[in-house]
């Protein structure tokens, strides 16, 4: 009889909430059971061990050195390489990266850029004021949604860290207001008291008249509304934000993706930053992927910038819509590839994602996805917080360790990126 | 004219999108599931679409062909889930951002030559 | 082995003030000259390198007490303001990584530019407990300084409550474990009770009033956590941000809390603002304070202090304590960044531009100044700009040269606001600063108020972290601690003539206690922990593998 090992307090990597006390169970090196996973996290942990990758060059099974060696070259050989993903491994893979972004002159970027970006350039104009997120499940009286469906996208969300958690000061759910901003009922509309349905691509508009109305000043009306929402009810939610003592605001890619872009987020950080001036009020980006936080801050202390990095000049640049990897594979700037757990070929705006078909480009990823297909190189790799250890970064910038409990063949993101570094840098 | 109603496009997340692409991006589930629209009821009347009829959504950047459900969504918006298929329609206009149009991408519905129900 | 000879040494922990001399180098250690047999032998098997330092300036290796370099709020710093990093840029060169500069350096070019200048040993000066792991990532970045970080317990949940309970047990217990499972290296305090009021959306001021749902005053904390410090036989004192810091009128403050901790082992940071008088009916709000602080700091026997001078410029306010951040946004306008960890603290950053002209900028570098000059004792006071919120760090060159020429700085005082004289005091200073004077604010001081034994001087069993500067004969001041001739970390030569060397890019230390408490104090706080904290207790830990390169200082031996 295999011996039935228990794991207690794993942190599941799968969204930037980072639930931290995942229990599991194992027998010969299999996931036997799970608890306190959310249905997401579920499938991913039984999902974990299938479909994973081989080393491939061009389409043919090769040895993991050879694999490596390939992206070491193909990464010395080009004038202008991208190196992209980093949102789902390790604070010490993406460190690394960053370290042969330099070596080897390339372009660095995160899906952050076509994720909360956006939120980190408003940032940059106006800053933020925001907490960690027992700060907010303990003090906070008025929870705000606003383009955020955690219920779909970070399921276990509400209940560790909002709406249903237990805190200090605030116990359940009838201690806390909730209010959702969204242009669709989303399943998160549905457990709020009140639910503002905003019209698509209004909510600049919407998010100023709001900062008029609680700096005292009437904005002009057309019709009585503002994004669809009648003024005496606008009203009455500026009057409640002023009156919170503890407000949050949890805000999604319903801001950063919509017409304004950074501009948006930047009318909710400017909003939340006067609230500031009654009691107190507080903002969040739900974060998506595990580490996509720890992709802005890697990046940040090695360089001083977050995300669209290009090293061409063997110093740090920073510039969004440039360097970051939209633009810079639909202008078709690039002349390589290396993908670090990501699925580009997925979540790109086609015609960026096709561009990889016509370079050189490696993928680093345990698992076959949309852009192992258009890939040059396949590097397989150890499973993060399963097979591998290493550091991730929640949305509140709160740093977990990541212990692997199952054995894996292959080394993990942070061993491929070093043995390639050293490859170059040694060349 | 009905062909030149506009609707803005909104990718984003569900469940069941979230959990087929840690269940295999290569299986058919993922493909699935980011491969239909949602429409609000009135839309669906005013086209004259039945419940899982496919149609053709096309935006100044590409086009896709997906299948109809009916939600209860604005009469403005139409809803797909993030994926392949609908990057189809995104287009990489940034605007100097990085971050291209995935929640405000302007599409207009096409029926499907020849489908009838 | 290494000697270096013909060095005119400033040794103030030896009372070597400008004598002749040389130093022995054995690996990472500063030892006793070796006989003459031995040095024979050594010159016989090539294995001794000399030389002749040809009457340069020889000290230990720097030591800045309260520096922030690294961690969260460091970082945040850096991704708020990229118009911070763009003009000034350092490319990759042999092994040492590219990086940016400016007044929030990425990590790689902060370790550069504190060794460009002689200095060796570093503290971060603000960690928050539960993002400890990001600070040790940073230094594990960090190449060229030792460092540690003070770890942030002046509005901890469980220090409060423990202090409320009147648990002194359980509160020194406690504050032993933080230290441990952080891998910091001193409590730090900042605005007791006033960051906890912040996050309630109240405000405080003085020491005395009870404000917070702890319902305990800032007085009752600092009491409490001196003591705990005490009891903990700690190497640093309680390093102490005061309360009401930055405001007209709170050198009220800092004199009621030297009063309150008189008897106390206490280090306050960047005193400088925290010594403000108030004008009550003048436009102008702020003078300078300092006769009086300076002398309750000259009164105090254990107490030290560092300055936190400010520097016109650029500069990056950073600090835990949040509702000052706050007042600083609603003072300039300028962006703003918040926020609050969970059980442990506040935060903030806000941008700010010193400007020489100004005069309410010019009365608060005028503070600075006069207190350097007011305080005695060069044991007591210590070189700062609290890095990067009075200004950065690599403007301690040119604060040398203030302190050390008197004609200079009457001349720089010339160029200020006309009435800067209405409110201060600064013209009539005549002090200036010996190279004797020098070395002990800025390495002998530093190292014995952290109880640093091995750092902050030359005697054999030190660490052969050593700084060369050429001889000030006809040479800028500032020049000639901005350019050191030789530096060596760890018995390594690092810089030279002023340039790193690229061959290496060599690790620094972490440094880091290990206080005795009890452990079951885990056990005891581990159901508020799991209820009100958002992370699990048992992932609360900084893991060993977090250290690449610890040294773990001796607490004090048991009075």
């Amino acid at each position: 009889m295999s011996e039935v090992k228990k794991y207690e307090n794993i942190t599941c990597t799968f969204c930037g909430a980072l639930c931290d006390n995942i229990e599991v169970e194992v027998e010969s090196n299999q996931i036997k059971k799970i608890k306190n996973a959310c249905a997401i996290s579920r499938k991913k942990y039984m999902h974990a061990l299938q479909d994973r990758t081989i080393p491939m060059l061009n389409g043919k099974e090769c040895d993991y050195d050879e694999a490596i060696s390939r992206a070491a070259d193909i990464l010395k050989n080009s004038k202008n390489p991208l190196i992209y993903g980093l949102s789902s491994t390790t604070a010490e893979a993406q460190k690394t990266a960053v370290k042969i972004a330099e070596l080897s002159g390339a372009n660095i970027d995160s899906t952050s850029s076509v994720c909360h970006g956006p939120g980190t350039m408003a940032k940059q104009l106006v800053g933020m004021v925001t907490a960690t997120l027992g700060e907010i499940k303990n003090r906070s009286d008025l929870m705000i949604f606003w383009g955020a469906n955690p219920v779909e996208a970070h399921p276990n969300h509400s209940k560790r860290y909002t709406m249903l958690s237990e805190g200090l000061f605030k116990k359940n759910r009838s201690d806390r207001e909730v209010i959702v901003f969204d242009v669709r009922k989303t399943p998160t509309a549905k457990m709020a008291d009140q639910f503002f349905e905003v019209e698509p691509g209004k909510d600049f508009e919407l998010l100023m008249a709001l900062r008029m109305l609680v700096n005292g000043k009437e904005p002009e009306l057309n019709n009585n509304q503002i994004a669809g929402i009648d003024i005496e009810d606008l009203k009455v939610i500026a009057e409640k934000l002023k009156n919170a003592k503890y407000g949050s605001i949890f805000y999604g890619m319903g801001l950063t993706m919509t017409g304004a872009k950074y501009m948006n987020t930047w009318a909710a950080m400017s909003l939340i930053r006067d609230l500031n001036d009654f009691g107190r009020f507080v903002m969040m980006p739900m974060r998506g992927h595990g580490n996509v936080a720890g992709s802005e801050i890697t990046m940040a202390w090695q360089t001083g910038y977050p995300f669209a990095v290009n090293f061409s000049r063997a110093y740090p640049r920073y510039n969004p819509g440039e360097y970051t990897a939209v633009d810079l594979l639909a202008n078709r700037e690039v002349d390589a590839a290396f993908i670090i757990a990501s699925d580009p070929a997925a979540n790109l705006p086609h015609q960026a994602a096709a561009y990889l078909d016509e370079i050189p480009t490696i993928v680093l990823d345990p698992h076959w996805n949309l852009t192992t297909d258009k890939a040059e190189v396949v590097i397989p790799s150890a499973l993060k917080g399963i097979t591998a250890s290493g550091t991730v970064y929640r949305m509140d910038h709160v740093p977990l360790h990541l212990r692997s409990f199952l054995e894996d063949e292959w080394p993990d993101d942070a061993e491929a990126l070093v043995k390639i570094g050293e490859l170059i840098e040694n060349d | 004219m009905l062909k030149d109603k506009k609707f803005t496009l909104i990718t984003g997340r569900t469940i069941k999108q979230g959990m087929a692409s840690v269940s295999g991006k290569k299986n058919k589930n993922y493909k699935n599931e980011t491969a239909y629209v949602q429409l609000s009821s009135s839309i669906m009347e005013e086209y004259d679409i039945h419940e899982g009829e496919k149609v053709i959504l096309k935006s100044d950047s590409g086009s896709a062909e997906v299948e109809c459900r009916s939600a209860d969504l604005s009469e403005k918006i139409v809803f797909m889930a993030y994926g392949p298929t609908a990057n189809k329609l995104i287009g990489t206009d940034t605007g100097g951002t990085g971050m291209p149009n995935s929640k405000s991408k302007i599409v207009i519905i096409e029926k499907k030559e020849g489908s009838n129900h | 082995m290494i000697r270096l000879f013909n060095g005119v040494i400033y040794d103030p922990a030896q009372k070597i003030d400008g004598e002749l001399g040389e130093i022995w180098i054995k690996d990472d250690k500063i030892v006793e000259k070796p006989s003459a047999k031995k040095i024979k032998k050594l010159k016989a098997a090539g294995e001794l390198e000399e030389i002749d330092l040809e009457n340069k300036i020889l000290m230990a290796g720097g030591v800045d007490i309260h520096s922030h370099i690294a961690g969260p709020k460091v970082n945040s710093g850096r991704v708020l303001r990229p118009e911070d990093h763009r003009r000034d840029n350092i490319a990759r060169k042999g092994k040492l990584r590219s990086g940016v500069g400016s007044t929030v350096p990425s990590s790689y070019v902060t370790g550069y530019r504190y060794s460009m200048m002689g200095y060796t040993t570093v503290m971060e000066a603000a960690g928050p407990p539960m993002k400890a792991k990001h600070i040790h990532e940073e230094f594990n970045d960090l190449p060229f300084i030792d460092k540690g970080f003070l770890v942030l317990s002046g509005n901890n949940y469980f220090v409060l409550k423990f202090i409320s309970e009147n648990n002194m047990e359980a509160l020194k217990n406690y504050l032993g474990w933080l230290i441990d499972v952080t891998g910091a290296y001193a409590l730090k305090v900042v605005n007791p009770a006033g960051v906890e009021a912040w996050k309630e959306g109240k405000r405080m001021r003085g020491i005395k009033d009870k404000g917070t749902s702890f319902n305990l005053s800032p007085s009752e904390i600092m009491l409490a956590l001196t003591e705990a410090n005490d009891a903990l036989n700690l190497p640093h004192a309680v390093h102490l941000h005061t309360n009401d810091l930055g405001t007209a009128g709170n050198y009220k403050t800092t004199l009621d809390t030297l009063e309150l901790l008189k008897d106390r082992r206490l280090h306050i940071t960047h005193i400088q603002f925290s010594s403000y008088g108030k004008n009550e009916n003048d436009r102008i709000k702020f003078r300078t304070a300092t006769d009086k602080v300076a002398a309750a700091v000259n009164k105090h026997p254990k107490l030290t202090v560092d300055i936190g001078q400010l520097v016109f410029g650029e500069a990056t306010t950073m600090t835990a304590d949040g509702v000052l951040e706050y007042n600083l946004h609603k003072l300039s306008g300028h962006k703003w960044v918040n926020t609050d960890v969970e059980m442990e603290t506040g935060s903030g950053i806000v941008p700010m531009n010193y400007k020489k002209k100004n005069l309410v900028n010019g009365i608060q570098w005028a503070t600075g100044m006069e207190l350097f000059l007011k305080i005695e004792d060069p044991f007591k006071v210590f070189l700062t700009t609290d890095h990067p919120n009075a200004g950065p760090f690599t403007a301690y060159p040119w604060i040398i040269k203030l302190l050390m020429d008197k004609d200079y700085r009457e001349e720089y005082i010339s160029g200020m606001h006309k009435n800067i004289d209405n409110y201060t005091d600064i013209s009539n200073l005549k002090r200036e600063y010996s190279l004797y004077e020098i070395a002990a604010v800025s390495r002998s001081g530093p190292a014995k108020s952290l109880g640093l034994k091995n750092k902050g001087h030359l005697a054999p069993g030190a660490d052969a972290d050593i700084a060369v500067y050429k001889s000030l004969e006809n040479k800028d001041i500032a020049d000639v601690f901005a350019h050191p001739a030789l530096v060596f970390k760890d018995g390594i030569l690092v810089v030279e003539d002023g340039e790193l060397k690229s061959d290496k890019l060599l690790p620094g230390r972490t440094l880091m206690i290990k206080p005795e408490y009890d452990k079951n104090i885990q056990a005891e706080i581990r159901g508020d922990f799991q209820k009100f904290y958002s992370m699990s207790i048992d992932n609360y830990a900084v893991t060993d593998n977090y250290f690449n390169k610890v040294e773990v200082v001796p607490c004090r031996s048991k009075a």
